[in-house]
C-alpha cells in the first residue's frame, strides 16, 4: 500500500466495514416500516413483539441531521416555533420536527410514533424523551426510572426500586398486548437475552484491544457501527454474527500491528458524541497523527474497565456479574424483567450514572488507554453530555494531560458550529504539544 | 406588613445568628421536593438556596453550558457566601443542579452531603414505597449528623408545624382570586421566597400576624390578571415589573412560588409513608412531569380559579425541563384561548427589554377585556 | 535571520521586523475587513520603512491572529497560542504565564521549561470579543477611547451588567441608558464585565505558574480593564510597551526555527 508522510505504522482498511454499513441501513429502514407498528424509545425486548418494531429518535436525528443538514434547519425550526427549547437537545428538535412537518428529507410522509416507551436514563433529556409524540397525538407513553444512587448501598431500598423497576416494565408489557393485541413472545426473549450476552462480550474484548498501541480501530470508524446493537436494535441474530467478526477482524489487527491511523504518535481520548456533521476533523488531526482511541460514549458502553490493585486491567464488576447470567434463569416473564434492573442499579453504565465514579473515570481512561491528551466537546444542548466535563478537563490537565475543550450546541445540530475556529483551535492544541502537520 | 424583603437580604446572617442561639445545624438544599420535615423533626434549619448574581469569575472554571441559578449558587458557594452550611443535601430532579451537587461535594469535602433520589414516575404504585425507602435512608442520616434520635412526636411536630405554614401561606395566596385583592404579587411573592429562608416556627407567627393586617387593608384597584409558569424565579423583579405596567400577578406555578406550599401532607401512621406521598403528590416540576402531564392540568385549574387574563411564560436559558415541556403548555393555552407570552430569561432581567415585551402583551390582551374599569383607555401609570 | 512577524487580528493588524531577536521596524494598520492581506501589506511596508530596509531582504514572512490566513504571501502560519508564549519568553523572560486579551480572543498560555507551552485556555464563545465589545459600548455611550482608559473602578452600589454574556451586556447597557445611568458609569460596568469574561480564562489554567504573569494584546492599554482584570484575577501583570506587538512578534520568533 502506498504511504503517506509520516507514517509509522502498517495500515488496511477495515474488511467489516460493508456488512456494517448494510446492517445500519437496514436499520433505517425499518424506522418508515408501514408493515410494523413503529414505537419510540429503546428497548431489546422489542424483538419479542414480532409486529412491534421501535426507533430511538438519537440516532435518527443525528443521521438526519449529517445527510440533509438545510432540511434538518427547517426541522429544528418547525419544532422551535412550537416552544421546544433552542438548547435542547437537537437531535429530537430534528426529528420531532420532522413530526410537525409530517415529512421526512425526502418528502416521504413521517412515521408518526404510535408508543412511546420511556428510555429511564441520569440525563434530563433522556428522561423526558418521546413525550413530544405523546404530547402530538395521544398514543400510549410509559414512564420508568433509573436507578441513580450516590454513595452507600441500601439494602432495602433496592429492592424498594427493583421492585418498581420490575412493576413499570411488567406494566408496560402487558399494556402493549392489551393495547395492540400483540402477544410478548418469551421464548424469543430468552434468545435475545442470550445473544445480546454474547455481543456484549465481543465488544468488551474489542474495547480491551483498542488499548493496544498502535489502536486497531478510531473513534471515527467506532461513530459508523459501534451503535450497531446499541442505539440502532437490529435482528439478534445478524447482530451476534457481526460482532464476532469484528471482534476476530480486531484481533487480528492487534497480532499483526495494523493501526487504524498510519501516523499514529498522539493518542487523545474524548468523553461524549462529537458533531456528527463534522467527523472529518478526525482525519484532519491524523496529519498531526493524533488519533482518537475512542471515549467514553463508545469504549464504556460494553463495560467499564478499571485498574485493580494488581495492577492489571479487567472490567468493573456489576451487580451481579452479567457474564453469570444464564438464559435458563429465565423461567416467567417476570423473571427475565426482575433480573434486568438488577443489573442496572449499580451495572456497567457507572460512567454515566454513578456520579461518585464518573468525574474520575476519565483519569482512568486516559491511564488505560495510554493517551496523551484528550479532546472534549462541551454542549450546549443535552446537559447529559456536558455535565462535569469541565471538572474531568481539569483533573486531566492536573494529572498532565494537554486537554482541549471546544463548544458546540448539540451533537446533531451543527447551527453554531464555526469550522474555521474549530480547526484553528485544534491546531492551537497540536502545536503546542509540538506536533508539527505532516505535509499530504 | 413585616419586611420580607429585608428578611430575604438578611437571609445569611439570620441562618448564623439561628446556629449560634440553637446551636444546632443548617441544612441547605434547592430542588422542589426536599422532604424539610424529616430535617426539621431532627433539629436542624431546612433552608432554600437562593441563587443570586454578582461577579462571577468562578463558574465558567467548572461548569460549562449551565443555567445562570446554577453559575450563581456555585459562585456564591465558593465565594463563601453559604460558608455556615452543615449540610447540603440534593433531591434529584435537574441535572444541573445535580452537577453543582457533585461539584460542592468534590470542592468542599468536609461538608456533609446526601444525595436522595427521587422518582421520574411518581404515580406507579410501587413509587411511593421507593420514595419510603429513600425517606428513611434520609431520617438515618440526619441521625448520623445529629447524633440524635428522631422521634415520632418530633415527626408529628414538624409535620403539623409545616401544615400550618402551607395553610397560612395558602390563606394569604388565595387573596388573590377575588378582583378586588389585597395583596400584590410582588408582595406574595417576596413572602413565599422570605418563607424558604426562615425557621417556619417564627415564619407562622409572622404569618398570622400578616393576616390579621391584610383583612383591615384596602383593595388594590382591579386591573389585569397575569399568572407565571415556568423556571425557577427567585426574586419578584418580574411582578415588579408587571405592576410598574399597570397589571397584577395573581397567580404563578413555579418551584419557589405556590408549589412549594399548595398540597398538605395527609397524616398517617406510617410517617414516612405520609411524608413520601406528601412530595409524590405535590404540583410537578417539568422534570417529573412526562407520562401523565400533571403539570397541563394545575396551569390550566389556576388559571381558572384565579380568573387569569393571560400567562407569562418565563424560561431560564438552557433549563432542559421546561424547554421540553413548552410545546405541551403553549398547545394547551393555545386549545383553551388564553392569552400566553413566552420569553427566555437569565437570573437577572434586562428591565428594559422585558417591559417592552410585558407592555406588548398587555396591550394585545386588554381589547378583550371589558371587566376592568377603563379597559378602552390609554394605559395610565 | 530577518523575519517579519505579522498579527492579523480582527481590528488592527500589527508587523514586526526582526534581525536576530532585535526588533528593527514597527508597522500597524486597521484590520481592513475583506481588503485584510492589502491592510498587511500596508503595514509591512510601514515597518520596512522603519527597519530601513526593502521587503527582498525578508528570509521569511510568518503569520499569526485571526486572519493568518488570508495573507497569501505568508510562508507559514503558526496558532495564537505559540505565538504568545515566544513574546512572553523574549520580552519578559521571567515570566511564567501569559494573557494575550486582543480585541476577539483571550489567549492564556503557562510556560513550559522542557516544552513552549505547558497550558494553553482559550476563551468562551460567550466571552469573545471583549475588545469589539467595549469599542462598540463607548460608541454607543458617545465616549472616546481615551475616556473609556481613565474609567473608575465599577461602583459597589452603581449599575452592572450581565457578565456572562456580552450580548445580555450590551442589552443590559441600553437598559441602563434609558433608565438615565450616567454613561461613564455604565462604561464602567461594561469593562468590569469585560475583565470578568477574560478572567475566567484564567482561571481555566489548573497549574500554579500564575505568580508572574506578562499580558498582552489591545486590552493591555485600556487602564481600566487591566485594573479591573488584575482585582479578579488577584495579580499584577507586566506589561511591555510592546505588549500590542506582542503577536507580531511571537511569529517573528516562532519563524527562526520553522
Amino acid at each position: 500500500m502506498a504511504r503517506v508522510n509520516g507514517q509509522i505504522w502498517e495500515t488496511r482498511p477495515l474488511e467489516f466495514w460493508d456488512r456494517a454499513k448494510e446492517l445500519r441501513a437496514g436499520w433505517e429502514q425499518s424506522a418508515e416500516s408501514k408493515e410494523k407498528i413503529v414505537g419510540q424509545g429503546h428497548g431489546a425486548w422489542a424483538g419479542a413483539f414480532p409486529a412491534i418494531t421501535i426507533i430511538e429518535d438519537n440516532p435518527r436525528g443525528s443521521t438526519i441531521a449529517a445527510k440533509d443538514m438545510p432540511f434538518a434547519r427547517t426541522a429544528r425550526l418547525a419544532s422551535e416555533v412550537r416552544g421546544w427549547g433552542r438548547e435542547l437537545c437537537g437531535y429530537h428538535g430534528v426529528l420531532w420536527g420532522c413530526q410537525f412537518l409530517g415529512q421526512n428529507p425526502d418528502g416521504t410522509p413521517f412515521n408518526n410514533r404510535k408508543l412511546v416507551v420511556p428510555m429511564p436514563a441520569t440525563c434530563d433529556q433522556h428522561t423526558k424523551r418521546g413525550i413530544q409524540c405523546r404530547d402530538f397525538e395521544p398514543v400510549p407513553q410509559w414512564q420508568g426510572d433509573a436507578t441513580v444512587y450516590v454513595g452507600e448501598n441500601d439494602f432495602d431500598r433496592e429492592v424498594e426500586m427493583v421492585n418498581h423497576r420490575v412493576y413499570n416494565e411488567l406494566k408496560m408489557i402487558n399494556d402493549i398486548e392489551r393495547i395492540f393485541g400483540q402477544k410478548f413472545d418469551e421464548d424469543a426473549m430468552r434468545e435475545i437475552v442470550g445473544l445480546y450476552s454474547k455481543v456484549a462480550e465481543y465488544r468488551a474484548e474489542i474495547f480491551m484491544m483498542q488499548m493496544n498501541t498502535p489502536a486497531p480501530l478510531s473513534a471515527k470508524d467506532l461513530y459508523s457501527f459501534y451503535t450497531l446493537g446499541g442505539r440502532l436494535t437490529i435482528d439478534p441474530v445478524e447482530l451476534e454474527k457481526f460482532w464476532k467478526l469484528v471482534r476476530d477482524e480486531i484481533r487480528w489487527r492487534v497480532d499483526n500491528k495494523i493501526a487504524a491511523v498510519g501516523t499514529e504518535r498522539f493518542r487523545f481520548l474524548e468523553a461524549h458524541p462529537p458533531q456528527y456533521s463534522f467527523l472529518k476533523y478526525y482525519r484532519y488531526l491524523e496529519q498531526y497523527g493524533a488519533v482518537c482511541v475512542g471515549s467514553q460514549y463508545t469504549n464504556f458502553t460494553a463495560a467499564v474497565y478499571e485498574r485493580k490493585p494488581n495492577g492489571e486491567v479487567a472490567q468493573r464488576e456489576t451487580n451481579p456479574p452479567r457474564r453469570q447470567i444464564g438464559i435458563e434463569e429465565f423461567k416467567t416473564r417476570e423473571d427475565l424483567f426482575r433480573r434486568t434492573p438488577e443489573l442496572n442499579i449499580r451495572g456497567p453504565g457507572g460512567f454515566k450514572s454513578d456520579e461518585n465514579h464518573r468525574p474520575y473515570a476519565l483519569n482512568e481512561f486516559a491511564d488505560m488507554y495510554h493517551c496523551d491528551g484528550a479532546f472534549f466537546w462541551v454542549w450546549r444542548c443535552g446537559v447529559g453530555c456536558t455535565m462535569t466535563r469541565k471538572e474531568q478537563a481539569i483533573r486531566l490537565r492536573r494529572a498532565g494531560y494537554s486537554v482541549l475543550t471546544y463548544e458546540g450546541s448539540a451533537p446533531g445540530d451543527p447551527t453554531d458550529l464555526d469550522e474555521k475556529r474549530f480547526l484553528e483551535q485544534l491546531d492551537a492544541w497540536m502545536e503546542t504539544n509540538n506536533l508539527v502537520k505532516y505535509e499530504n | 406588613m413585616e419586611n420580607f424583603k429585608e428578611m430575604i437580604a438578611n437571609r445569611h446572617k439570620y441562618a448564623e445568628d439561628w446556629k449560634k442561639r440553637t446551636g444546632g445545624m443548617v441544612l441547605v438544599y434547592n430542588q422542589p421536593y426536599m422532604p424539610e420535615e424529616i430535617a426539621y423533626a431532627g433539629g436542624m434549619l431546612p433552608l432554600r438556596m437562593l441563587p443570586e448574581q454578582k461577579p462571577d469569575v468562578i463558574s465558567a472554571k467548572w461548569l460549562y453550558g449551565c443555567c445562570y441559578p446554577v453559575k450563581n449558587m456555585i459562585n456564591q458557594v465558593l465565594s463563601g457566601d453559604y460558608d455556615y452550611m452543615d449540610v447540603y443535601v440534593y433531591v434529584e430532579d435537574c441535572q444541573w443542579v445535580w452537577n453543582f451537587h457533585e461539584l460542592i461535594t468534590d470542592l468542599k469535602p468536609g461538608l456533609l452531603n446526601h444525595f436522595m433520589f427521587f422518582c421520574d414516575h411518581p404515580t406507579a404504585p410501587t413509587s411511593k414505597y421507593v420514595m419510603r425507602s429513600e425517606m428513611q435512608v434520609f431520617k438515618n442520616k440526619v441521625e448520623e449528623w445529629t447524633g440524635k434520635e428522631i422521634t415520632n412526636e418530633a415527626l408529628d411536630h414538624a409535620i403539623e408545624l409545616y401544615n400550618t405554614n402551607r395553610r397560612l401561606l395558602r390563606r394569604i395566596y388565595e387573596l388573590r382570586k377575588v378582583y378586588d385583592m389585597v395583596i400584590l404579587g410582588s408582595e406574595m411573592m417576596h413572602i413565599m421566597i422570605a418563607n424558604q429562608v426562615m425557621d417556619k416556627a417564627e415564619m407562622n407567627g409572622i404569618l398570622e400576624k400578616l393576616i390579621a393586617e391584610l383583612e383591615e387593608r384596602e383593595p388594590f384597584e382591579d386591573r389585569i390578571r397575569l399568572m407565571l409558569v415556568g423556571s425557577e424565579l427567585f426574586n419578584a423583579e418580574l411582578e415588579e415589573i408587571v405592576e410598574s405596567l399597570g397589571a397584577h400577578v395573581v397567580a404563578d406555578e413555579t418551584d419557589y412560588g405556590s408549589s412549594y406550599f399548595w398540597n398538605d401532607l395527609v397524616p398517617q401512621k406510617d410517617r414516612l409513608l405520609a411524608i413520601a406521598l406528601r412530595y409524590l403528590e405535590k404540583p410537578r416540576s417539568a422534570m417529573k412531569d412526562s407520562n401523565w402531564r400533571h403539570r397541563l392540568q394545575h396551569i390550566f385549574e389556576m388559571t381558572e380559579d384565579f380568573m387569569v387574563d393571560g400567562v407569562l411564560i418565563g424560561k431560564q436559558l438552557v433549563c432542559q425541563p421546561h424547554g421540553s415541556d413548552n410545546y405541551a403548555i403553549w398547545k394547551l393555552l393555545r386549545e383553551r384561548a388564553i392569552p400566553f407570552h413566552f420569553f427566555e430569561r437569565d437570573t437577572t432581567l434586562p428591565i428594559d427589554e422585558t417591559s417592552v415585551r410585558i407592555e406588548a402583551f398587555l396591550d394585545m390582551i386588554r381589547p378583550g377585556i371589558t371587566r376592568v374599569r377603563g379597559w378602552n383607555q390609554p394605559l395610565v401609570i | 535571520m530577518i523575519i517579519a512577524g505579522i498579527d492579523m487580528g480582527m481590528e488592527n493588524v500589527k508587523v514586526v521586523i526582526m534581525e536576530n531577536g532585535q526588533i528593527r521596524g514597527r508597522g500597524k494598520n486597521l484590520s481592513g475587513g475583506a481588503k485584510r492581506a492589502s491592510a498587511a501589506e500596508k503595514a509591512l511596508e510601514e515597518a520596512l520603512k522603519e527597519a530601513g530596509m526593502g521587503k527582498d531582504k525578508l528570509e521569511k514572512i510568518i503569520a499569526t491572529g485571526k486572519g493568518k490566513f488570508d495573507l497569501p504571501f505568508a510562508d507559514r502560519c503558526v496558532s495564537e497560542a505559540v505565538t504568545t508564549a515566544h513574546a512572553a519568553k523574549l520580552l519578559c523572560p521571567e515570566a511564567t504565564t501569559a494573557v494575550d486579551a486582543g480585541a476577539d480572543e483571550t489567549v492564556v498560555v503557562t510556560l513550559g521549561t522542557n516544552k513552549l507551552v505547558d497550558e494553553m485556555a482559550i476563551n468562551e464563545k460567550c466571552a469573545a470579543g471583549p475588545g469589539i465589545f467595549l469599542r462598540t459600548i463607548a460608541r454607543r455611550l458617545e465616549l472616546t477611547m481615551e475616556e473609556m482608559n481613565e474609567l473608575p473602578p465599577v461602583k459597589p452600589e452603581g449599575p452592572r451588567v450581565n457578565d456572562g454574556c456580552v450580548v445580555f451586556a450590551e442589552t443590559d447597557a441600553l437598559s441602563l441608558l434609558n433608565w438615565g445611568a450616567s454613561p461613564k458609569d455604565i462604561a464602567a460596568a461594561a469593562t468590569d464585565a469585560a475583565a470578568v469574561r477574560v478572567c475566567t480564562a484564567i482561571n481555566d489554567i489548573t497549574g500554579t505558574k500564575l505568580n508572574c504573569a506578562v499580558l498582552f494584546g489591545g486590552l493591555a492599554k485600556n487602564a481600566a480593564f487591566v485594573n479591573a482584570l488584575q482585582h479578579y484575577a488577584k495579580l499584577n501583570f507586566v506589561i511591555p510597551d510592546e505588549a500590542e506587538y506582542a503577536g507580531a512578534i511571537g511569529a517573528a520568533c516562532a519563524g527562526v526555527n520553522a
